[in-house]
Parts: C-alpha cells; sequence; structure tokens
C-alpha cells in the first residue's frame, strides 16, 4: 500500500510547479501580445499585417484558459487537503487523481505526437 | 488552398466552460471563414442545443463541470438519431496524456487539438474531418 503522506508530497510538489508554470507561461503569453502591439503600431496601415497581429493576439489569450486549468487543480487539492486533514488519509489512495488537466512543460506532448496517437502509433514507440 | 466561402455554410457548436475561450475559438473560426457559430458551457448544455438544431460540427473542451467532454461524445455517439451519432467531433483540449487521448479515439473522438492551439492548427484539423480540400 501506498504511503498516504508521500503520496501528498508529491502532489503538492507538483501543485508548486503547476504554479510556477502559469508565471512563466503568462509571462511568455504577455510579452508575445505586447510584441504583435508593437508590431501593429509600426505597421497600422498594413490590414494583412494588421490581421496577422491579431490573430497571435487571440491565440495569445489562451493562456488565461490554461492558467484557470492549472489553478483548479492546484485548488481542488488543496481544498480536498484541507479538509481532510483532520481526517485519516488512510483512503488517500482511492480518491480521484485531482491533478488532471494541463500537463507540465516537462511531460507535454507535441499536436504531431498527438496525432500519431489518433492514428493507432504508441507514442512510446 | 480553401477559401473563406467553403466554410460557410456549416453549422458548428463550440462548447467550453472558459468564456474566455469560446471568445478565442469565436473569433479564430470566424477568421477561418464559418459564419453559424453556437455556443455552450458544459455537455449538458450542448446536448439541450443539439435538441433544438443540426449541427455539422461539434468542437469541444474535456474538462468542464456537470458532463465533460468525454461524456459528453460518449452521449452523441450513443444517440439514437443517426446524424447526431455521426455527427463530426473534434475535442479541444489541453489534456495531453496519451491514455486520454486513447479514450477519446475509443470513443469516437474524429480529431483532437491540444491546446493552446493556433488558427493554422485548428484549420488544418477542421479541414481534415470536414473534408474540404
Amino acid at each position: 500500500m501506498k504511503n498516504s503522506k508521500q503520496i501528498n508530497t508529491s502532489e503538492i510538489l507538483t501543485a508548486i510547479e503547476n504554479l510556477q508554470e502559469i508565471i512563466i507561461y503568462e509571462e511568455k503569453a504577455v510579452t508575445l501580445i505586447l510584441d504583435e502591439i508593437s508590431e501593429l503600431q509600426e505597421n497600422i496601415d498594413n490590414k494583412k499585417q494588421i490581421s496577422i497581429c491579431l490573430t497571435k493576439i487571440c491565440e495569445a489569450c489562451t493562456f488565461q484558459d490554461i492558467s484557470a486549468q492549472r489553478i483548479k487543480k492546484v485548488i481542488n487539492l488543496l481544498s480536498h487537503l484541507g479538509a481532510e486533514t483532520s481526517i485519516s488519509m488512510d483512503n488517500y489512495e482511492s480518491k480521484k487523481d485531482f491533478l488532471e488537466g494541463p500537463q507540465l512543460s516537462k511531460n507535454l506532448i507535441s499536436q504531431d505526437k498527438v496525432d500519431e496517437i489518433l492514428k493507432g502509433n504508441n507514442p512510446s514507440d | 488552398m480553401p477559401s473563406k466561402e467553403d466554410y460557410k455554410k456549416y453549422n458548428l457548436l463550440v462548447v467550453d466552460d472558459h468564456r474566455t475561450m469560446l471568445q478565442i475559438m469565436h473569433s479564430l473560426l470566424k477568421q477561418i471563414g464559418f459564419m453559424k457559430i453556437d455556443i455552450a458551457m458544459d455537455g449538458l448544455a450542448a446536448l439541450e442545443k443539439m435538441k433544438l438544431s443540426r449541427y455539422d460540427l461539434i468542437i469541444s473542451d474535456w474538462n468542464m463541470p456537470n458532463m465533460d467532454g468525454l461524456q459528453f461524445l460518449k452521449a452523441v455517439r450513443a444517440s439514437t438519431d443517426p446524424q447526431v451519432k455521426t455527427v463530426p467531433f473534434i475535442l479541444v483540449t489541453a489534456e495531453s496524456k496519451p491514455e486520454n487521448i486513447i479514450a477519446a479515439k475509443q470513443a469516437g473522438v474524429n480529431n483532437y487539438i491540444i491546446k493552446p492551439l493556433t488558427v493554422t492548427t485548428l484549420q488544418a484539423k477542421l479541414n481534415i474531418t470536414l473534408g474540404i480540400m
């Protein structure tokens, strides 16, 4: 049987990594948006360039969705830990995996790998 | 290369519990050329919409309250209405674990896009799913 304290530590460390990733990812997204705004300002009469910049800004805004999902993961974990603190943790192993959702960067797979899995190719091959 | 005209006729349903994501998807889909785009905020709400309208394509998130994307996909594929049962279905999600992708494939997903997405990837997957050349 797993040691419930070790499970909690691992989950907490992953939660910390998630929060760190939010900071990094949001900074990248906002930097990209500001760069595109700068590009827009320099190409204010170029309709095609305006369209390209606006699309990139729109794409970058998905950071909010990713961040919100990461934060929810951490909130769920902390809420559960908070509720369980005064209660025996012996049955923690049977609890839902709280940390579903966006993967950490080190565990991310590319769209190409996703496409391979859909075709039926094992990504570990 | 498809033109914007090629997409006008399609009726889409986009499902996501984050309003910002719905706005982003709406903007990107309009840029591609889609004009008829309905939205819902979870699988249950989407199923209710599908009782009232016919859709040519469903684009859904995975992690949603009430009914998540995988449950929604399974409900669609279990429909007794042949048109609903076979409607093209794309998951657009941050879920990137291989076992989740396999689960979605086994449930009958037509395509799977991981977030964050680009309009280029979105259009490419839509073209494949809808058979647009």
